[in-house]
């Protein structure tokens, strides 16, 4: 099979990507690191939170994909020929390629 | 300068090692599992989506790393520069200087001991004076190697944070 036709596989990737950002925030956030003086701290903690702000991110863009690839997948397994829409114009379900 | 915490700063470095290790490994993964016969990712998914994630999972590792590596080397060096300061503190004391431990500061201040001299003596107070100017001397040199790691420090962690911002901008 193509790796291309391989979701399930993408799927724990991403899942694992999206924990292991959510681990290292907690972590982050409970470790209090002690630079030295006041501007240093500052930089320090500056450095720290835009990190927890760029997993969080990442942990969040990984779930929504992961959530994408499971609605494609019921689609594929309900309407093989591809995911219904709407026929605006008959008011009825269509296939769209 | 406030007290610094080598410890604290060896903990943070091993974690943010760690967190490198991990992303690395599923920028891998996620190269691996999304490569196809024309770069296409799985069915509704952009193969340029998910290249862009592997982009954001390697540029944030090397962004954990650089700080990693930037704080477990001030950890050291903090370390280093505890010893000397001890040391230089013995060394002041032995001398017959008075040693105050300055919290604020990143080295002891340095002082003849109190006492009356007079021209009798005058060999001794030129004595203590120049273990004084010695001591001094040290002290500043002392001073001045941490307040440039120290600025050296926040320069690369400011850099960092401003790589990372970018990172995450990509992301929105």
């Amino acid at each position: 099979m193509p790796q291309s036709q391989r979701p399930s596989d993408l799927g724990v990737v991403l899942d694992r990507l999206a924990d292991r950002c959510d681990a290292a925030v907690e972590s982050l956030l409970l470790t209090v690191a002690v630079a030295g003086d006041r501007e240093t701290q500052l930089a320090l903690e500056g450095y720290l939170d835009q990190l927890m702000d760029t997993l969080r991110m990442l942990a969040a863009t990984g779930r929504e994909t992961r959530a994408r690839l499971v609605v494609t997948a019921l689609d594929q397994s309900v309407w093989p020929a591809g995911p219904v829409r709407l026929n605006r114009r008959q008011g009825s379900p269509g296939r769209s390629r | 300068m406030s007290q610094s915490d080598p410890a604290s700063l060896a903990e943070a470095a091993r974690i943010l090692r760690r967190l490198a290790d991990d992303l690395e490994e599923s920028a891998v993964a996620l190269g691996s599992t999304a490569r196809g016969p024309v770069n296409a990712g799985p069915a509704g998914v952009p193969g340029a989506g998910l290249r862009q994630l592997r982009a954001v999972c390697e540029a944030t590792a090397a962004g954990a790393r650089g700080g990693g590596s930037a704080l477990q080397k001030t950890a050291y060096a903090l370390a280093d520069h505890a010893h000397a300061r001890s040391a230089l503190a013995d060394g002041a004391r032995a001398a017959g200087l008075a040693v105050a431990d300055a919290p604020h500061e990143s080295t002891p201040r340095l002082t003849l001991t109190p006492g009356i001299a007079g021209i009798a003596d005058a060999e001794q107070v030129a004595a203590r004076a120049r273990v004084l100017v010695e001591f001094t001397a040290r002290r500043r040199a002392l001073a001045e190697s941490h307040g440039s790691r120290e600025a050296a420090l926040r320069d690369r962690l400011r850099e960092l944070t401003a790589t990372l911002e970018e990172v995450a901008r990509t992301l929105r």
